[in-house]
């Protein structure tokens, strides 16, 4: 019996959902040329998204929010709930602030420019799955601002941010990048990427009943 | 319906049956009804006779049995016998010797009342409804006094019917037989005697208590009710000075109630000596009429100045000729009768100039007020002459009644006008509402507009801001593009290139829309995570050696973007021309020294060729366009910036100002 050679690297199951053609074309063309990706969903629209998703399971989901048909933050509340495992990146032109937070709060765990090239979109795919989340200091800068504004006592500890947690999000806002904030803070890069993921997971905590709604009325959930 | 109208209804309703209830009551005392007369017995006759040489005090006992006494009586006096008489029985009063003093010997009258025998063994009780004189009154059974007046002779309780215990029927003593009443008056007053009746409580109870309700208690309850209201009057009337109608209304009440007095004085000895008592009631009726007169005035609304003063004037001269001082006048009482008289033609004079004034004004109040005026004048002589035994002496005094009438008109005058004084509070004050509520409306709608107008500005501001930025950025990068490719000049990395320059002055405008909070540094990081991906791509470490600032208030979206635009186009001056590998970004608080205002500074040092523009770079060029935009940007900001080299290489200077000065913002 033959035994499958070994892969230097483990094989990504990526998603797309993507309706502009030529932006679609250009990410289904840079994952071909990558081998350690593999597309295994492609959709044009959050219909086709939401009925193909259970078909496979995904390790990197890549979402654009403005769908012809809804909103991509619909695919990924739905994604979260399927696939909780999959990694899900949200597309943008600009990565303003709004986009990228209610994907965060959707279940998205990152967000990729479109501007950028083939090879940093690998890298940016890779890293993500390796547990890295990029955050921008604009993004810091409001859920510091936000974790100002909810009375600790009265909240969740499950939604409070730890003061360590803050730290980062206050060098971050200041335009430190990850390797900075690490080295200000005395710890790893790995330990910066975890806080930043700690972070956003707590921002979902706030939108997961109304995923959990989103859910049921998909049909995803059992009643 | 209006709630003076409603008011003035109601009295009406509630007056109507007052009246019925009086007339009732005044029916049965006057005529004896033998529905209740049950097993009393009413006696209409007596024996009567003069008693010559007698003083004042009745005897506490007459020495002899009835019959005796009469007996006795007849021997000594002959020919003043007993003769009978049928009650109501009046001596007449004579006018001429009305001088003769309360001091000069009485005239004693002695009626003689047979007991009819038959009765049951109970109690019996001798009820008079009146009696009238100037003297004393004393009542004896079977030769035994039972009652005397013992209050002021001449005031004494003439008006309050008499009820006289005589003795049990049973426990084997002997039934009462016969009731003496002994009359000693002054000297030509006369007197008079009115029918009496015998029997148990049970069956004349009913009928006294009805008599002494109509003629005493109902007046002084009445009294005791204007004087209250009266006085709360009074105290209206002293908080509002400029209405003088609530002081006259005190007035009218205070007058009827010592008007009054007399009607329902009882046994006691009064608090005042009599004549002071006589004065004060008999020009009571004098001062009230003034006083309804002045309160006329109030109500039709007529100016009568002659004969209020002549009206003021004869009152004030009868008060005080009238004055039971002796040295004044000797012979007070004998010009009593002939104030009566001065009086009713003043209650004329006032009932029909008040009616003509009414009547001219189309007042209704004053008309009802005088109408009702005017019944004094047949009242007043229907009580003198009663008062003086020309009618039957059972009949009722009717001044009080008029008094209690003319009481109720003035409350509900007084009453009208003040439900029409707080609904004209109420109509004012609703209409002084719904003035401040259209002009609050007014504000809210002006204040409004200035927001929108506010909003719009601020849009405009925007929207010209984002032109301004688009022509100058986007729209000029776009169309080097365009010519470029056009004439084939452009490869594809070149357009690639603008086109990348295009997004990202995108990003960096739209970086500037969001909320800096005034804050610097977050702005400054903005601008470093969306150039990063471009100066890691030409292969240039950025270090960053910021330190916190202070926040700059004035920073909005427009200077956030000028701070931005500037920054880029340093960076990318650097980029283009320095050959530079390392760039430094660090900021600074710089405190206010001297005529230095305190400010910020931002620097960005690289390792390359320092670039030190002069006085004479070429603004045609695209290098110098861009310097001469980081200027006017610096400049619209209230900073300064400064090209320098250091040792190192090229070195680029922001200064901003803590605190802007609109002014020169203004003029920039």
């Amino acid at each position: 019996m033959p035994t499958p050679a070994p892969s230097p690297l483990p094989t990504l199951r990526i998603g797309v959902v993507e309706d502009d053609a030529s932006s679609r074309d250009a990410l289904v063309a840079m994952i071909g040329t990558q081998p350690d990706l593999a597309l295994v969903l492609l959709a044009n629209d959050c219909a086709e998204a939401l009925a193909r998703l259970p078909q496979a399971p995904l390790d990197v989901l890549l979402v654009d929010l403005g769908l012809p048909d809804g909103s991509g933050l619909d695919v990924i509340r739905a994604a979260r709930m399927q696939w909780p495992d999959c990694s899900i990146l949200v597309s943008t032109i600009f990565g303003d602030e709004d986009h990228v937070l209610r994907s965060i709060e959707a279940g998205a765990m990152g967000y990729l420019l479109k501007d950028v090239d083939a090879a940093e979109l690998a890298e940016e795919i890779r890293s993500l799955h390796a547990g890295g989340s990029p955050i921008s200091p604009m993004v810091a800068r409001k859920i510091l601002a936000r974790a100002a504004a909810i009375l600790a006592p009265a909240s969740e500890p499950s939604t409070v941010l730890s003061a360590r947690e803050q730290e980062v999000l206050r060098y971050v806002s200041k335009g430190f990048n990850t390797e900075e904030t690490a080295r200000s803070m005395g710890v790893s890069r790995t330990t910066v990427s975890t806080f930043v993921r700690r972070i956003y997971a707590k921002l979902q905590v706030n939108t997961r009943a109304e995923a959990i709604h989103a859910a049921y009325k998909q049909g995803l959930l059992a009643d | 319906m209006p709630p003076t109208n409603k008011a003035c209804w109601l009295i009406r309703v509630a007056a109507l049956p007052l009246l019925l209830l009086l007339s009732v009551a005044l029916a049965a005392c006057g005529t004896p009804g033998q529905d209740l007369q049950g097993d009393a017995v009413h006696l209409t006759q007596a024996d009567f006779r003069l008693q010559s040489g007698a003083g004042w005090e009745p005897p506490p006992e007459l020495p002899l049995s009835g019959l005796r006494v009469q007996q006795t009586a007849a021997d000594a006096e002959g020919t003043e016998a007993w003769t009978p008489v049928s009650l109501p029985h009046a001596r007449p009063r004579s006018l001429a010797a009305g001088n003769a003093s309360l001091q000069a010997a009485p005239e004693v009258a002695w009626y003689r009342l047979a007991v009819p025998p038959g009765f049951a063994q109970q109690a019996l009780f001798l009820y008079l409804p009146r009696w009238q004189t100037i003297g004393i009154v004393a009542v004896y059974v079977d030769g035994r006094m039972m009652y005397r007046t013992r209050g002021s002779r001449v005031w004494n309780s003439f008006n309050r019917p008499l009820w006289v215990p005589l003795g049990s029927v049973d426990g084997g003593a002997a039934p009462p037989r016969s009731v003496w009443i002994r009359m000693a008056s002054q000297q030509g007053v006369g007197g008079a005697l009115s029918t009496a009746w015998v029997g148990p409580e049970q069956s004349l109870l009913l009928r006294y208590n009805l008599r002494r309700f109509v003629q005493t208690d109902l007046v002084s309850h009445a009294s005791a009710a204007f004087l209250a209201i009266g006085l709360f009057a009074l105290a209206v009337g002293l908080a509002r000075r400029r209405e003088p109608i609530y002081l006259l209304f005190f007035a009218v009440a205070a007058t009827c109630v010592l008007r009054s007095l007399h009607y329902v004085v009882d046994d006691r000895p009064l608090p005042v000596p009599d004549d002071w008592f006589g004065w004060l009631t008999v020009n009571a009726l004098g001062w009230s009429m003034a006083v309804t007169f002045a309160f006329a005035l109030r109500v039709h609304g007529k100016r009568m100045p002659r004969l209020a003063l002549a009206i003021a004037t004869l009152v004030g001269l009868c008060s005080v000729l009238t004055l039971p001082v002796p040295q004044l006048l000797p012979n007070v009482s004998a010009i009593l009768p002939a104030v009566y008289i001065l009086i009713a033609l003043l209650t004329a004079v006032v009932a029909v100039s008040g009616l003509w004034a009414s009547w001219q004004a189309r007042s209704r109040e004053g008309m009802v007020l005088f109408a009702w005026i005017s019944l004094n004048i047949p009242a007043g002589v229907h009580d003198l002459l009663l008062q003086n035994y020309r009618i039957d002496i059972e009949q009722v005094y009717l001044a009080p009644y008029l008094s209690i009438g003319l009481f109720a008109i003035f409350l509900a005058i007084v009453y009208r006008r003040y439900v029409g004084a707080v609904h004209a509070v109420e109509v004012v004050n609703a209409g002084l509402a719904s003035q401040l509520a259209a002009r609050e409306r007014e504000l809210t709608a002006s204040h409004e507009q200035l927001r929108t107008l506010e909003r719009e500005q601020t849009l405009a501001a925007e929207r010209q801001r984002m032109m301004q930025d688009m022509h100058d950025g986007i729209g000029s990068s776009l169309m080097s593009a365009l010519r470029m490719v056009e004439r084939g000049q452009a490869s594809t990395a070149d357009t690639a290139l603008v086109l990348k320059d295009c997004i990202d002055d995108l990003k960096l405008a739209i970086d500037s829309l969001s909320p800096a909070d005034a804050d610097l540094l977050a702005l400054l990081a903005a601008l470093r995570f969306r150039l990063a991906p471009r100066l890691k791509a030409a292969g240039i470490t950025l270090t960053w050696s910021v330190q916190d600032l202070p926040p700059l208030p004035w920073l909005d979206p427009q200077a956030a973007l000028h701070v931005l635009r500037i920054l880029q186009e340093v960076l990318t001056n650097i980029l283009k021309h320095s050959e530079a590998t390392v760039i430094d970004v660090a900021t600074q608080a710089l405190l206010g020294e001297g005529a230095q205002p305190a400010c910020v500074v931002v620097r960005i040092r690289d390792n390359g060729r320092a670039f030190v523009p002069t006085m004479h770079t070429p603004p045609a060029t695209q290098t110098g366009q861009g310097l001469a935009n980081v200027r006017h940007r610096a400049q619209a900001l209230g900073g300064h910036c400064k090209w320098a080299g250091w040792e190192g290489g090229g070195e680029f200077r922001l200064g901003l100002p803590l605190v802007r000065d609109d002014k020169q913002i203004a003029i920039v």
